[in-house]
């Protein structure tokens, strides 16, 4: 005892003060007025809120309002606003057909089942293939369904009243987390997105700047590291699209200024030059070298874009000046020379253009852009989600019909929204098993919230004050990206199982279902994302940039004109996705992404060599020649090493009978070198071009 | 002023269809008033929006 004793008063003298002040140097640290406490008090007012004004209204369950509040909360007012629209947006779809399901299918369990089985299968599948908050209102669209008519399944007369009550939850918390960010908050996305864009020019710049001849070749990783944060603007584009409707009515010249910037990193990063440039193309390259170091420092002050525009268009007017003294060149490397200097000029125009957008959206004058681009749809990881949702509810609808058992309906309405929302994540397994560790904890605590601290008190400012701890733990778990799934998981769960309504009901053997029924939804969700078609990020990953070859394949065979800018901005998105997709894989990543920019510069060739063959200058016996060599590139029987051979011929057939007036040459050798361009590519990218059994694999 | 509202046999609260009615107007002001520079004039653009939804809303209430 003695010897016990002594340890505890060791540990009370020496280490117990040193964890206190562990303990209250973190306790210190928390500062109630940065932006992340700011987020969590606003969402927790909202949920009082709305749980105040559903108690005043006499709405069905009004605990799903502050629920719903808890699932649409974000730091973000862009978010918030987008993600909430879209979901009352989903919910009114997903309640009508809720209501026409239960009228079709009343006292039919089986034929509900299957019902629900399908229509969450098309919202899945709608989810995966809508960018943004869009995907989010299909996946509402498709689970509402089971929140619609959960517990009207017994009672079919009720279904109407089940379905409105929950319209009018969701348009409730969707209307106070709206109201109350909107009034409560900054509008910070718009100066974000202006500073993003202005720093990733300037990011591009010093890309730029280290490709270019006389300077030691940095990584291609590089330019595999923008894609993906160039890209990013998009989103925050969308969210400061949805904060501001100034920013919304640019989001083209946004978007175009975008597109741009991925052009010249393109260029950039295909740049090839000679060990010892020409001296005209070493002095543009220092020229362009010095002007985009001096942009760099001017982007990083707010005033800086105007500067910077007027930098670049004077390089520009240089780089056109030494154009005209390379067509002066007697020598036979004049030619290549002036092709060299065309591709800086379009690199550096399409620079500029991103400048141009950047000034544009700073400014009070709105500018029409009638570009239309279009985005990457993966019909294939649709059709896979859908029929896994379609799978997982017909498992379960089976599993609670054959068993009986009463639980059944909430563990069915748990692995629908479950399973769509999942489907949505990069790492759908590992988000499922955050969502078990969530649900896990929340049995405990809605244990002690309900049946301890509730059944104590009494009114509704100490039911706030009972459930707002309980909030604010899961909502700062939200802030931290490590926990962020299961904190989620963890709020819906406590704030369903607590179930506060008035009159409160305290009702042990219900709570114990219900955590049995949540508990299963959430295991059967994990088993369905590890058993059901699981997820192959590299086949993902492959199938997209297959997408962007077939593409190129596509600009060689269409004779419509193709707007190079829209096309590039496509395969900037599949490149995006790519990098998501293989975040956690970075070695399978960047064979994949060399092939992705291996098929842009193909395709940039094909442009070329489509724009000269437009050309009326362009010699008729050249055309032949070209024709014939393109038509080669896409005969599903040749190889890449065959077709590169054959357009490497074509190319010394072009510079060996060229001849007429300079303007024709001039276009024959620029076709000629994109011929030749693109044969080196076929050849060092063999297996991603290569042709298998008929068909492109 | 609407009372409750018979649509198909369901009775639905005027506030709705009010509600409803508001929404492409508020719209359509708040791109007006991007359009011509005022939101960013104002500190709190966001109460700017929010009041001229409240007032489009009262003035359908008392009005309509």
């Amino acid at each position: 005892m003695a010897a016990i004793g002594t340890v505890w008063l060791e540990w009370l003298t020496e280490q117990a003060p040193c964890r206190l002040k562990k303990g209250l140097s973190l306790v210190l640290r928390i500062d109630l007025f940065s932006p992340q406490w700011g987020y969590i008090f606003r969402s927790a007012l909202a949920a009082a809120l709305a749980l105040g004004i559903g108690f005043v209204c006499q709405v069905e369950t009004p605990y799903s309002a502050a629920t719903t509040v808890l699932l649409v909360a974000n730091a973000n007012q862009g978010a918030v606003l987008a993600k909430g629209t879209w979901r009352v947006i989903g919910t009114l779809i997903g309640g009508l057909v809720a209501i026409l399901l239960m009228g079709f299918s009343a006292q039919t369990p089986a034929l509900f089942v299957l019902g629900f089985a399908l229509w969450l299968g098309l919202c899945t599948g709608g989810a995966m293939i809508f960018r943004h908050f869009r995907a989010s209102g299909a996946a509402v669209a498709g689970y509402t369904i089971g929140l619609a008519t959960y517990g009207s399944l017994e009672h079919p007369d009720t279904s109407l009243e089940h379905a409105l009550g929950r319209v009018a939850t969701v348009v409730l918390g969707v209307v106070c987390l709206g109201v109350v960010t909107a009034l409560l908050s900054a509008r910070a996305t718009p100066p974000k997105l202006d500073t993003s864009f202005a720093r990733l020019i300037a990011a591009v710049g010093r890309f730029i700047a280290a490709r270019l001849p006389g300077e030691a070749k940095p990584d291609t990783l590089s330019a595999v590291g923008l894609v993906p944060d160039l890209f990013a603007l998009d989103d925050l584009l969308e969210l400061a699209s949805a904060e501001s409707a100034e920013v919304a009515l640019r989001a083209g010249t946004a978007r175009d200024g975008m597109a741009a910037l991925f052009a010249s990193l393109v260029g950039a990063s295909g740049w090839q030059s000679a060990e010892q440039p020409h001296p005209l193309i070493a002095t543009a390259a220092i020229r362009i070298r010095q002007t985009l170091d001096a942009i760099s420092e001017a982007l990083a002050s707010p005033a800086g874009a105007e500067v910077a525009l007027r930098l670049i268009e004077a390089v520009r007017h240089d780089l056109k000046a030494s154009a005209a003294e390379a067509e002066r060149l007697e020598s036979a490397d004049g030619l290549d020379v002036l092709i060299q200097i065309d591709r800086l000029v379009e690199m550096i125009e399409d620079y500029e253009y991103a400048l141009v957008s950047l000034t544009r959206l700073r400014s009070k004058r709105l500018h029409r852009i009638r570009r239309i681009f279009r985005f990457h749809r993966d019909w294939r990881a649709g059709l896979d989600n859908g029929l896994r949702s379609v799978l997982a509810i017909i498992i379960g609808g089976v599993f609670w019909i054959a068993t009986g058992w009463s639980g059944g309906t909430l563990m069915l309405l748990v692995l629908a929204p479950y399973c769509v929302l999942l489907a949505m994540t990069s790492n759908p397994a590992g988000a499922a098993v955050e969502f078990v560790k969530g649900t896990v904890v929340a049995v405990p605590t809605s244990f002690v919230c309900a049946f301890l601290i509730l059944p104590l008190i009494d009114g509704f400012p100490l039911l706030i004050a009972a459930l707002a701890p309980f909030w604010i733990a899961g909502l700062y778990a939200t802030t931290k990206p490590k926990y962020a799934a299961a904190a989620l998981a963890y709020l819906v769960a406590f704030n369903t199982l607590v179930g506060a309504n008035n009159p409160m009901t305290f009702n042990m053997a219900s709570w114990c279902n219900q955590v049995c029924g949540w508990l299963a939804g959430v295991i059967v969700t994990l088993l369905c994302f590890r058993l059901l078609l699981p997820r192959d990020p590299m086949k993902e990953a492959r199938r997209i940039v297959g997408a962007i070859r077939n593409d190129v394949f596509a600009v060689a065979r269409s004779t419509r004109p193709v707007d190079r800018l829209a096309w590039e901005h496509l395969q900037h998105h599949r490149l995006s996705r790519i990098a998501l997709t293989l975040k956690s894989d970075p070695v399978g990543l960047r064979p994949i992404m060399e092939d992705g920019f291996a098929g842009l510069q193909v395709g940039r060739a094909l442009l070329r060599i489509r724009n000269a063959l437009n050309q009326p200058d362009f010699p008729a016996w050249a055309q032949t020649f070209t024709r014939a060599a393109l038509r080669d590139l896409q005969d599903r029987g040749t190889t890449p090493a065959g077709a590169a051979n054959h357009l490497r011929a074509t190319a010394a057939q072009l510079l060996c009978e060229h001849d007429g007036d300079t303007s024709a040459r001039r276009l024959v050798h620029r076709v000629a070198s994109a011929l030749m361009d693109i044969g080196s590519l076929l050849d060092a990218h063999a297996a991603f071009f290569a042709f298998a059994g008929g068909r492109r694999c | 002023m609407l009372s409750e509202v018979n649509l198909a046999g369901i009775y639905v609260p005027p506030l709705l269809f009010y509600a409803c009615a508001m929404l492409p107007l508020f719209l359509l002001l708040q791109t007006i008033l991007a359009r011509i520079g005022l939101l960013r004039r104002v500190w709190h653009p966001a109460l700017i929006e929010f009041a001229a939804a409240l007032s489009i809303l009262a003035l359908f209430i008392l009005y309509a």
